[in-house]
C-alpha cells in the first residue's frame, strides 16, 4: 500500500508515500485484523495465507525461543543510499534496544542515546511506553491475542 | 437448484453449475460427479452433479445470484455461530476443491481486483476501486461517505495496480550497488506460501533479518499479495 497526494491538495509539502495509508479502513485489515476461524474442510496447506503484517511478527516470535525477545534497530530511516540501507536495514542510530527501561533517576546519567532508545517517542499523544512494553501482545499495554 | 426449507439443518442442494457461476473464477475440467456435503453453520449444502448449465445456459446469471443470496442469507442467520470464518468464499473454495480435485481455484489473493471483499455492498463491501474521473475517490460500499482531512479533505481514495513497480521510482536511483528493479513484477505473486514459510521459520533469533525480509523496500510488506493496492 502506498499513497499519492489528493488532487488539488494545496499543501505544498505533500509528498507521495505510505504515511496516510491508514486513511483507508482497509489498512487495518491489512495490518491488524485476525481471521477468527477457517474452514475445517480446507486442508492446512490450502488455507488462505494470513497476511496481517503485525500478526506475522507475533507468529515469528513464537516459532523459536530465541525469537521472543529478539529486537534491534534504529530510530531513523537510513535509505539515502543502498549502502546505508544495507548497513542499517531497519533504521540507523540512535538505536532502540529491547532491554532498556523507562528513564529514571539512574538512566538520567547515561548518554542520551540510551534514554532515547528506551522509550518509543509519542509526542505526547499517549503515555510513553518502552520497546519492552510492546514486545508481547499480551503485555499490559497491548493486551490482545490472535486467534 | 433445489432448496429444502426445513428450519434446522437447512438442506441446500446445488448443482456444480451453480457453484461454477457463483462468483468465483475456476479453471480446470468439467466438474466430476461426487456429492460432497458442505456445512455452513447449521445448514448443510449438498452438491449434486448436474448439467443444468447445458440445458439452460441463459439462466446462468440467475443461478449465480440465487446461490449468492442463499449463502449470504445463511451467513446472516447464523452470524452468532462460530461459523463466522466460513466466508462464502471459503465454502466455494472447498466446493471447487472437491469438484476439481485440487488447486484449480483462483483465490482472491490472485484476483484481488474482483474480490467480493471490494464489492459495492454497503454492508460488506469496501467499495471497490475509485473513480478515475474523480481523483479515484470511492463512491460505493460501506465507507462511501467517509471523509478524511489529511493532508487535505477528501473521500477515501483507492486504486489497484498489478505492476506497481512500473510506476514507483527506484528507491536507489543511479546507485551501482543497488540491485536492478524489475518493473514487470506482478504484485500478487509475492506473498506465496514459500515466502511465508521462509519468513516465519527462518531468521531464528535474528530480528533485523526478519524485519528486513518483511519490511524492506519492494519486499513482502510493500508487495502484499492480497492488498496490492494503492490507497491514496
Amino acid at each position: 500500500m502506498s499513497g499519492f497526494c489528493p488532487a488539488g491538495t494545496g499543501v505544498p509539502d505533500c509528498y507521495a508515500g505510505p504515511k496516510w495509508t491508514p486513511n483507508d479502513p482497509m489498512f487495518f485489515l491489512h495490518h491488524a485484523v485476525s481471521t477468527p476461524s477457517l474452514s475445517p474442510f480446507i486442508s492446512a496447506v490450502k488455507q488462505p495465507l494470513l497476511q496481517m503484517i503485525d500478526r506475522l511478527w507475533t507468529e515469528w516470535q513464537h516459532k523459536a525461543q530465541q525469537n521472543g525477545l529478539s529486537f534491534g534497530g534504529g530510530s531513523v530511516q537510513a535509505r539515502e543510499t543502498f549502502e546505508m540501507y544495507q548497513t542499517f536495514p531497519n533504521g540507523g542510530p540512535p538505536f532502540l534496544h529491547v532491554g532498556a527501561t523507562r528513564p529514571n533517576a539512574f538512566y538520567r546519567y547515561l548518554p542520551p542515546i540510551m534514554q532515547f532508545g528506551s522509550v518509543l517517542p509519542s509526542d505526547g499523544l499517549w503515555e510513553n511506553v518502552t520497546v519492552l512494553d510492546v514486545m508481547d501482545t499480551k503485555n499490559e499495554v497491548l493486551c490482545y491475542t490472535y486467534q | 437448484m433445489m432448496v429444502c426449507l426445513r428450519r434446522s439443518p437447512t438442506l441446500i442442494t446445488l448443482t456444480a453449475f451453480d457453484l461454477h457461476r457463483s462468483g468465483l473464477s475456476t479453471y480446470g475440467p468439467e466438474p466430476c460427479c461426487r456429492c460432497p456435503l458442505i456445512r455452513v453453520g447449521t445448514s448443510v449444502i449438498m452438491i449434486v452433479p448436474g448439467s443444468l448449465h447445458r440445458i439452460f445456459p441463459a439462466m446462468a446469471p440467475l443461478f449465480h445470484q440465487a446461490f449468492r443470496k442463499l449463502v449470504e442469507e445463511q451467513m446472516r442467520l447464523h452470524w452468532d455461530d462460530t461459523i463466522l470464518g466460513l466466508d462464502p468464499r471459503y465454502v466455494l473454495a472447498e466446493v471447487s476443491r472437491v469438484f476439481h480435485g485440487s488447486t484449480h481455484l483462483v483465490p482472491d489473493s490472485l484476483d484481488t481486483e474482483r474480490s467480493a471483499m471490494f464489492d459495492d455492498n454497503e454492508v460488506s463491501g469496501l467499495g471497490g476501486w475509485g473513480d478515475p474521473n474523480s481523483d479515484i475517490q470511492i463512491t460505493t460500499g460501506g465507507f462511501k461517505n467517509v471523509v478524511r482531512v489529511y493532508p487535505s479533505p477528501h473521500r477515501i481514495r483507492r486504486s489497484y495496480t498489478l505492476q506497481p513497480l512500473a510506476n514507483i521510482p527506484n528507491p536507489f536511483p543511479n546507485d551501482p550497488l543497488a540491485p536492478p528493479v524489475d518493473p514487470t513484477i506482478l504484485i500478487n505473486g509475492s506473498f506465496t506460501r514459500t515466502n511465508y514459510d521462509f519468513l516465519l521459520n527462518g531468521f531464528i533469533g535474528d530480528f533485523i533479518g526478519f524485519q528486513t525480509y518483511l519490511e524492506g523496500p519492494r519486499v513482502l510488506h510493500s508487495l502484499s499479495a492480497s492488498f496490492d493496492v494503492l490507497t491514496r
